[in-house]
């Protein structure tokens, strides 16, 4: 149980530092994997062709799936841990800024922290504000904390898992910690004055990290200065990233309207609509021609709809990407990336159904780690903030080599 | 290729063996503390424990797959030169026949 000492004096760049190491640990195992299966075992089959010198070969693609699950796991915990820290430091802030605010207004605080004769103070408001803040910092880390004793408990069993499946099932579900360590930072439920506190407390490091991790949840909060909602929502108005966030949170496992088979681009598209995206539309054309871009109501008929209402830059990914960046779209570096971008995943390795250069899947980035580490949210097949870093191993192994490129969308056709 | 056929190109299967074992020495050398800030976070949190333990645990577990590596390396050094010897033998024996036969060929 974290004390008020504890968390005045927490050190959370302790825990960045374990998580910096499990992230180097990660690397080398991966590494390794690639080497034993690219190289050492590639070099076996080609030198000792005999049945003995496959069963030597065998047991190196063995020891390299084992690696590749080291990887997923070694990564999950720096996951969990880039999280955990990074709700330490909030959480620090945040009843730093209590005890300041105190100090300030003369108010006496006991050795928990709790305001010492609230029923003689003065100044109510002030004191109430104290008291909320003390009461989030603790709750967040209290149970950020639980949250990642939970999962290391996990992930410290885990080292028998040698199947890359489970491994990465299991990377999914820390990512989905590390995410919600990140959403107990924010005090959804408290009065604006609170939040505007809150929000004061923390700095500008941490505000900027909560900008990028967690947007929907800070842009319903009332007390967030209305700026930074607007940063969030995209400041060329044409759009509200936050909004298309939401939406592929919220429907990243729901059927599409239209059922279009391999529908990736298709969610896309239908998230960049939710955000506010206006439709392009030929005169002639509706959103089928190669110039147009949206979506239609439909008939309800899927086979029809598919042949009238959906146009190659709205469900497939090559050509999605090119009208973006033909009209108006910036390519942008992966530090760069905030939520409410697009990834896509363009073929750069050797794939027997996919020709290099072609892009073949997109994506939604739905939020940014503090450490840079991006997640997204996609459909075919469905998964919700996932990381981009765990899971391009996986990519490069089913489907080969990829150059992911991102893109933020500035329509310039309205 | 049949179970008994023997298809190996000793020189080669032995320098991936001594590859493998050169990389896992470096390896085991990375790994042995590699987590050691695990153990060095802040005591007062319940995480804190765990993640000294994950750390032994994944260290101890990498450690393990570099050994295997190595093992792996050492096995096709030993193979790779177990054909070398097997050649070198029966290269020898048949030179002993060709002599054999040199010396009471008619």
């Amino acid at each position: 149980m974290v004390t008020y000492a504890g968390l005045l004096n927490a050190r959370p760049e302790q825990w960045t530092n374990a998580a910096e190491e499990y992230e180097v640990l990660a690397k080398y195992a991966y590494q390794a994997a690639r080497d034993i299966r690219d190289d050492h075992a590639a070099k076996v089959d080609e030198h000792w062709a005999d049945a003995t010198g496959q069963l030597a070969a065998e047991r190196l693609r063995t020891l390299a799936d084992q690696l590749d699950s080291a990887y997923d796991l070694l990564f999950s915990v720096k996951m969990v841990l880039v999280g955990l820290a990074t709700n330490m430091r909030t959480a620090q802030d945040t009843l730093n800024g209590a005890v300041t605010l105190a100090r300030n207004y003369g108010i006496e605080l006991d050795h928990d922290g709790y305001v010492m004769f609230p029923e003689v103070e003065e100044h109510k408001d002030i004191v109430h504000e104290v008291s909320e803040l003390r009461s989030q910092a603790f709750k967040q880390a209290y149970d950020a904390d639980r949250m990642a004793h939970d999962e290391l408990a996990k992930l410290r069993d885990a080292v028998s898992i040698v199947n890359p499946d489970d491994a990465l099932a299991l990377q999914e579900e820390a990512s989905h910690v590390e995410m919600s360590e990140l959403a107990a930072t924010i005090p959804t439920g408290a009065d604006p004055v609170t939040v505007r506190a809150w929000w004061n407390s923390l700095s500008a490091k941490d505000r900027h990290d909560l900008m990028l991790a967690e947007p929907v949840a800070l842009v319903n909060l009332e007390g967030i200065p209305e700026d930074v909602k607007q940063e969030m929502r995209g400041e060329d108005g044409k759009f509200d990233r936050t909004k298309t966030v939401a939406f592929a949170l919220e429907h990243w496992d729901k059927a599409d309207r239209i059922d279009t088979g391999n529908n990736c681009t298709n969610f896309v598209s239908e998230a960049l609509l939710a955000g506010g995206m206006e439709k392009k539309m030929g005169f002639w054309t509706g959103v089928k021609g190669d110039d147009d871009w949206g979506i239609e109501t439909g008939t309800g008929w899927n086979w029809l709809d598919q042949h009238l209402y959906v146009g190659d830059n709205r469900d497939n990914a090559e050509a999605n990407q090119n009208f973006m960046l033909r009209h108006g779209g910036e390519e942008l570096t992966r530090d760069q990336v905030r939520p409410g971008d697009i990834v896509y995943f363009e073929q750069a390795g050797p794939n027997e159904g996919i020709a290099r250069g072609d892009t073949h899947h997109a994506a939604v980035v739905t939020a940014v780690m503090p450490d840079g580490e991006i997640k997204y949210t996609q459909h075919s097949d469905p998964h919700q903030n996932i990381s981009l870093d765990g899971r391009t191993p996986h990519a490069v192994e089913a489907e080969g080599q990829q150059n992911l490129r991102f893109v933020r969308p500035h329509p310039d056709w309205y | 290729m049949g179970h008994g056929d023997i298809d190996i190109r000793a020189d080669k299967v032995k320098r991936v063996g001594a590859d493998l074992q050169a990389e896992a020495r470096y390896a085991q050398g990375r790994i042995a503390h590699s987590l050691d800030g695990s153990d060095a976070v802040q005591s007062g949190w319940e995480s804190a424990q765990v993640l000294g333990e994950c750390a032994r645990a994944w260290e101890t577990h990498m450690q393990a797959l570099v050994g295997e590596m190595a093992a792996i390396g050492t096995n096709l050094q030993s193979a790779a030169q177990g054909h070398t010897n097997n050649d070198v033998f029966v290269q020898g024996l048949l030179r002993g026949i060709d002599g054999a036969d040199g010396l009471g060929g008619s």
